[in-house]
C-alpha cells in the first residue's frame, strides 16, 4: 500500500549546502495507536535527520502527527501506542531498541523535551529549584548543593531575575513566560545535545513568543543545541529554523530549508500554507482557507491523503500513494503533481 | 479567617452548652434511678432517702445541674455513683488506653491503605487492582462487630494468638486496632486510588519522565505527595466516625477505654460517669469538627457557610 | 489540467468516495449506560429482595397471634443445624432461626425506613429554608448543620439510649438527630444553585408563595439525589442499630434484632456457629444491597455524588 522511499541518504543536507553531522535520524518511523478495535496510524513512515547545532521547524496543523513524533523519539507514548516500525538513530543507537533503563538515562540529558502547556507541565507541589535540581540527582551524583548551584545557574542563564531566590518558589508563583524559561531551564541543565520543544510559544503571550524564541535561538549559538522545534506557526519557524519538515495527516510531506521552502514550496499543502499567512502576502481581500478536513486516523485513504483537498489533484493522486523523493539537494517532496508557487 | 473561626468557636461553645443540659436532663429524668441499683430492697426506703441526700441527688435539678457544671469546669466532675471512684482518675486511665488504641489504629489504616492504594491506581484493572477494590467492598459492608467476633473466633479462641479480651499485654490491643481500622483502611483505600489515578492523568507526570527520572520515584514522591488533600480531608471525617465505633469495639474486647466507659456507666445507670463522659466526648468532636472545619477552610477559602 | 489558481474550479475529473468511515459505536460504548444500570439493577433487585422479607417479617411483628413463630420456645430442640428438621435451624432456645431471621430483618429495615422519614423530612425542610431565605435564617441552620453532621452516630445513640429506654425508638431518634444534618447540607447546596434558574424567577415574579415555590418547584428536582442519599443512610442506619443491639443498646428482647441474635449466638461460636453467621451474612448482604443500590443511583442521578 505504501509505497517505501529508497533509504536516500539523508547525511548531507544543511542550510547552506554545506556537511552538517547528523544527530539523529529517524527512518521509516511509523507508531500506530490501538485504539478499542482500531489501529491508528498516527506516524505514517517518517524519516528525519536533525544535524548538530540545527533547528528544524516541524509544521502541521493538529492532529497532523507532529508531537507523536517527538513522542516516538522520547519513547513516552502512551500504553496504547507504540512504535512499529522504523529506527531512530542518535549516537549510533537505535533509539527504538534500548531498553526501558537506558532510554530513561538519555532522556533529560542528552535528548530534552519542553510541552505546550507550562501551566500545567511542572510538579505543583515542588518548588522550581528542586525540581531541576532533580534531573540532576537523576543523572549524575552530585551533593545537594552542587545540584541546587546548577539549578539557579540555570534559571539565571535564562532570564529568571533573582534566581537565586526565586529557585525556592513554587511554579504557581510564576506566570507563564516564566515558567516556560523554567521549563527550558529543566530541559537543558544537563546540557543536552537535542531539544524537542512541542509548540513551546503557543499558549504564550505575542510578545513573550518571541522573547522565548529568542531564548533557544541564543542557546543554540551558545550550547551548539540541536532543536526540533514544532508548531503549526509559520512565522515561528520563519524566525529561528534552519530546516523545515511540513506534515499532513502522519506524512511528512515536504522538507527542505527555510529559505528553499518560502521561497519556493512545491507541495500544494505548503503552498495553502503560506497563503494562509496573511502578513506574508500583500494585502488580500479575503483569507485564504485551505478547504475540506484531514481524513480520520482510522480512514485514511490508501491513495495520496492530501488528494480530498487538493486543488491540483490528478488521477494518479487518488489511485497511487506518492512516496518522499528527493526533488532538489536541500529539497524533498511527496507530490506527484506539484506547482510552482504563485503570490 | 479569623472571624470565621471566632464565630464558629462561639457555636460551639453554643451547642456545647445545649449539649451538657440536654444529656445532664436526659440522663437524669430516666427512667431506673441509680439509687435502685446501691441499695438492698429490703431497707429501701430509709437507705435510699440517706443516700439521696449523701449524693445531693434531693436538690432541684436546676440547682444540681450548675453544680455540676461549675465542679466539672473546675476539673472536679465528683465520684463515680457506683464504685465512688473519682472520675478525673478514672477519665486519666481510660483516656490512655483509648489513645493507644486509636493511635494503633490510625498507624495501621495509613500504613496498609497508601501503599495498596498507589499500587492498586498504578496497576489498575489488573488481577492486584480488583484484589483490592474487593478487599475495599468487604471493609466496608462487613460491620465491625462482625468482624470483631470473626477474629476473635479464629485467632483467638481456636488459634490462640491472641486472647481474648483485656488489657495487659500489647497482644491485647492487635485485634481491637485491626477491627477498628478496617473500615477506615477501605475507604481510605479507594480514596487514595482515586486520587493518585486522577493525578496520573496530569500533565506534569509526562515532564516527570522526559527529566528521566525513575519510575519508582515519580510514583511515590511526585504522584503521591499530589494525591494528599483528599486523603487528610478525609481524615477529619474518619475521625469523628472512629470515635463512635471505639464505643464498640473497646466494649466486645473489655478495652478499658473511654468508650467502654461510657457504654458502661449507661448501662449501670452511673450518673455522674455518664454524664462527665459524654459531655466529654461531645466536646471532643465538637473540637474535631472546628479543626476540621479550619482545616478545609484553609485549604480552600470558598468553602463557606452561611451568607455573606 | 491542474489549475494553480485556486479560485477556478477544482478539476472535473470524478473522484472515488474517500472513505470516511464514522466510528461505529463500540460494543463497550454502547454497555457503558447499561452497566451503571447494571449496579442499579442488581442492588435494587437485592434490596427488593430484602423489603419482601421484611414486609413479612413486619407482618409477623405485628399481628400478636403470629408471635409465636419467632418466639416459641422449644427446649428440647435446641440448636439443631439448618435442613435437620427446621429450615434454617434452631438457636439454644429452640427458636426458629428462620422466622427469627425474617422479624430481625423487618426491624432492621423499619430503623432504616423510619430514621429516613424522619431525617430526610427535617432535613429537607430545613435545607430548603436555609438555601432558600439565606440571612440569619439560613446562618443559624448552617451552624447547625456543621456542627451537626460528623458526629459519630454510636456515641449519640449511647448517650440517648442513657436518657431514654434502651431500645428501639431511642435508637432511631438518636440517628435521626444526626443524620438529618447530612441530607440538609445537600439541601441546601442543590437550592442554592436551582434558586437562580429562571423557571424559579418566574413563579417569584408571578407572586406564588415561598412554601408553595420550595414544595412543588424545588423538591422535585432534588428527589434524585435524596434517593441516592437515602440507600446510603438506611445501610448506615442498618449498621448502627445492629451495632447498638449487639451491645445490648437496641432492640429489646422480646423483639429480635439481627445484632442482638448475633450477640446471643457468640457462647455457640465453636459448635453451632450458624448462629452468628446467619444473621451477620444478613447485615453484611443488605448493606451490600443498599450500597450497591445507592452507587448505581448515584451514576444515574448524580455523579457528583462519588464518595471516591
Amino acid at each position: 500500500m505504501v509505497a517505501t522511499t529508497p533509504a536516500n541518504n539523508y547525511h548531507a543536507r544543511t542550510a547552506t549546502g554545506e556537511s552538517r553531522e547528523p544527530l539523529l535520524t529517524l527512518d521509516h518511523v511509523t507508531t500506530v495507536i490501538h485504539a478499542r478495535k482500531r489501529t491508528l496510524r498516527a506516524v505514517e513512515d517518517v524519516s528525519l535527520s536533525i544535524g548538530k547545532g540545527e533547528i528544524l521547524g516541524v509544521v502541521g496543523e493538529s492532529g497532523c502527527g507532529k508531537s507523536m513524533t517527538a513522542l516516538t523519539i522520547m519513547r513516552l507514548l502512551p500504553q496504547s501506542a507504540v512504535a512499529a516500525q522504523g529506527s531512530i538513530m542518535f549516537d549510533d543507537r537505535d533509539l527504538l531498541k534500548l531498553s526501558g533503563n537506558e532510554m530513561r538515562k538519555i532522556r533529560g540529558n542528552q535528548i530534552s523535551m519542553v510541552f505546550q502547556e507550562p501551566m500545567t507541565a511542572l510538579d505543583p507541589a515542588f518548588t522550581v529549584g528542586s525540581q531541576i535540581a532533580e534531573v540532576v540527582h537523576a543523572h549524575e551524583t552530585v551533593s545537594n548543593d552542587e545540584a541546587m548551584q546548577r539549578a539557579v545557574r540555570m534559571l539565571d542563564r535564562l532570564g529568571i531575575p533573582n534566581a537565586d531566590r526565586r529557585a525556592n518558589d513554587y511554579p504557581h508563583q510564576f506566570s507563564g513566560g516564566m515558567r516556560q524559561r523554567v521549563m527550558l531551564a529543566l530541559a537543558l541543565v544537563m546540557n543536552p545535545k537535542l531539544l524537542l520543544a512541542d509548540e513551546p510559544t503557543t499558549a504564550l503571550d505575542v510578545t513573550i513568543q518571541a522573547q522565548i524564541l529568542e531564548l533557544i535561538a541564543e542557546l543554540r549559538k551558545e550550547l551548539g543545541l540541536s532543536v526540533m522545534l514544532i508548531t503549526h506557526n509559520l512565522g515561528v519557524v520563519h524566525e529561528i529554523a534552519d530546516r523545515v519538515a511540513v506534515m499532513y495527516a502522519g506524512e511528512v510531506v515536504e522538507t527542505g530549508t527555510v529559505a528553499e521552502i518560502f521561497s519556493n514550496p512545491r507541495h500544494p499543502y505548503t503552498q495553502g500554507l503560506l497563503r494562509s499567512m496573511p502578513y506574508l502576502i500583500k494585502r488580500q481581500p479575503t483569507l485564504h482557507v485551505i478547504p475540506g478536513r484531514v481524513p480520520e486516523l482510522w480512514a485514511m485513504p490508501n491513495a495520496c491523503r492530501f488528494a480530498a483537498r487538493c486543488p491540483n489533484r490528478t488521477e494518479q493522486c487518488i489511485k497511487d500513494h506518492p512516496a518522499l523523493e528527493r526533488i532538489e539537494i536541500n529539497h524533498e517532496l511527496r507530490c506527484f503533481n506539484p506547482t510552482s508557487f504563485v503570490r | 479567617m479569623l472571624t470565621f473561626i471566632v464565630h464558629r468557636a462561639i457555636y460551639s461553645v453554643f451547642l456545647l452548652f445545649i449539649a451538657s443540659v440536654v444529656i445532664f436532663y436526659g440522663l437524669r429524668v430516666a427512667p431506673g434511678e441509680v439509687t435502685d441499683i446501691l441499695t438492698n430492697p429490703a431497707n429501701r426506703s430509709f437507705m435510699v432517702a440517706n443516700l439521696e441526700e449523701k449524693l445531693g441527688l434531693n436538690k432541684p435539678l436546676p440547682l444540681q445541674y450548675f453544680i455540676f457544671m461549675g465542679n466539672f469546669l473546675k476539673g472536679d466532675p465528683g465520684l463515680s455513683l457506683i464504685n465512688g471512684e473519682p472520675i478525673m482518675t478514672m477519665l486519666g486511665r481510660a483516656t490512655g488506653y483509648t489513645l493507644k488504641l486509636g493511635l494503633l489504629a490510625a498507624i495501621l489504616t495509613y500504613a496498609i491503605a497508601i501503599p495498596l492504594g498507589v499500587i492498586a491506581a498504578w496497576k489498575r484493572n489488573t488481577v492486584f487492582d480488583y484484589g483490592a477494590s474487593l478487599l475495599a467492598v468487604l471493609g466496608m459492608g462487613v460491620p465491625n462487630f462482625l468482624l470483631a467476633i470473626i477474629l476473635i473466633q479464629e485467632f483467638a479462641v481456636k488459634r490462640h494468638w491472641f486472647p481474648v479480651a483485656g488489657y495487659d499485654s500489647w497482644k491485647h490491643i492487635i485485634l481491637p486496632a485491626i477491627v477498628l481500622s478496617a473500615e477506615a483502611i477501605a475507604i481510605n483505600l479507594r480514596v487514595v486510588r482515586a486520587s493518585v489515578l486522577e493525578e496520573l492523568n496530569r500533565d506534569y507526570v509526562r515532564t516527570l519522565y522526559a527529566k528521566g527520572l525513575q519510575e519508582r520515584k515519580i510514583l511515590w514522591i511526585h504522584v503521591l505527595r499530589n494525591s494528599l488533600p483528599p486523603i487528610i480531608a478525609l481524615a477529619g471525617v474518619m475521625l469523628r466516625t472512629l470515635l463512635g465505633y471505639t464505643l464498640i469495639v473497646e466494649t466486645i474486647f473489655r478495652w478499658p477505654g473511654l468508650g467502654y466507659q461510657l457504654v458502661n456507666s449507661v448501662l449501670k445507670r452511673d450518673y455522674t460517669v455518664a454524664q462527665t463522659l459524654a459531655i466529654l466526648l461531645t466536646l471532643a468532636v465538637i473540637f474535631f469538627n472546628l479543626l476540621a472545619d479550619i482545616g478545609q477552610q484553609w485549604a480552600d477559602p470558598r468553602v463557606r457557610q452561611g451568607s455573606k | 489540467m491542474a489549475s494553480t489558481n485556486p479560485t477556478l474550479p477544482i478539476s472535473t475529473v470524478p473522484i472515488e468516495e474517500i472513505p470516511s468511515g464514522a466510528p461505529g459505536r463500540t460494543f463497550g460504548d454502547r454497555m457503558a449506560p447499561l452497566v451503571a444500570n447494571k449496579l442499579a439493577l442488581f442492588g435494587g433487585v437485592l434490596t427488593l429482595g430484602f423489603f419482601v422479607v421484611a414486609v413479612l417479617g413486619a407482618v409477623v411483628l405485628l399481628r400478636g397471634d403470629l408471635h409465636y413463630l419467632y418466639l416459641d420456645q422449644n427446649l428440647r430442640g435446641t440448636l439443631k443445624h439448618p435442613g435437620d428438621g427446621s429450615l434454617l435451624g434452631t438457636d439454644n432456645l429452640g427458636r426458629s432461626m428462620f422466622w427469627r431471621l425474617i422479624a430481625g430483618t423487618a426491624v432492621s429495615l423499619w430503623a432504616g425506613i423510619a430514621v429516613t422519614a424522619i431525617s430526610m423530612t427535617i432535613g429537607l425542610i430545613l435545607g430548603s429554608v436555609a438555601g432558600y431565605t439565606r440571612g440569619w435564617t439560613d446562618r443559624i441552620i448552617s451552624a447547625l448543620i456543621d456542627l451537626t453532621w460528623g458526629f459519630p452516630l454510636i456515641l449519640v445513640a449511647v448517650i440517648f439510649v442513657g436518657m431514654l429506654e434502651p431500645g428501639l425508638t431511642a435508637v432511631i431518634v438518636a440517628i435521626s438527630v444526626v443524620n438529618w444534618a447530612g441530607y440538609a447540607r445537600i439541601v441546601r447546596a442543590q437550592v442554592l444553585t436551582l434558586k437562580e434558574r429562571a423557571f424559579i424567577e418566574a413563579a417569584r415574579s408571578l407572586g406564588v408563595p415561598t412554601w408553595k415555590i420550595i414544595l412543588v418547584h424545588l423538591v422535585p428536582n432534588m428527589l434524585g439525589t435524596m434517593l441516592v442519599m437515602a440507600s446510603y443512610y438506611i445501610a448506615v442506619t442498618v449498621i448502627a442499630e445492629a451495632g447498638m443491639s449487639f451491645i445490648g443498646l437496641g432492640a429489646q428482647p422480646p423483639t429480635p434484632s439481627l445484632g442482638q441474635m448475633v450477640s446471643e449466638g457468640r457462647k455457640f461460636l465453636s459448635k453451632d456457629p450458624w448462629i452468628v453467621a446467619l444473621p451477620g451474612v444478613m447485615i453484611a448482604l443488605l448493606v451490600l444491597a443498599l450500597n450497591t443500590l445507592g452507587d448505581g443511583l448515584r451514576d444515574i442521578f448524580d455523579p457528583r455524588l462519588r464518595r471516591w
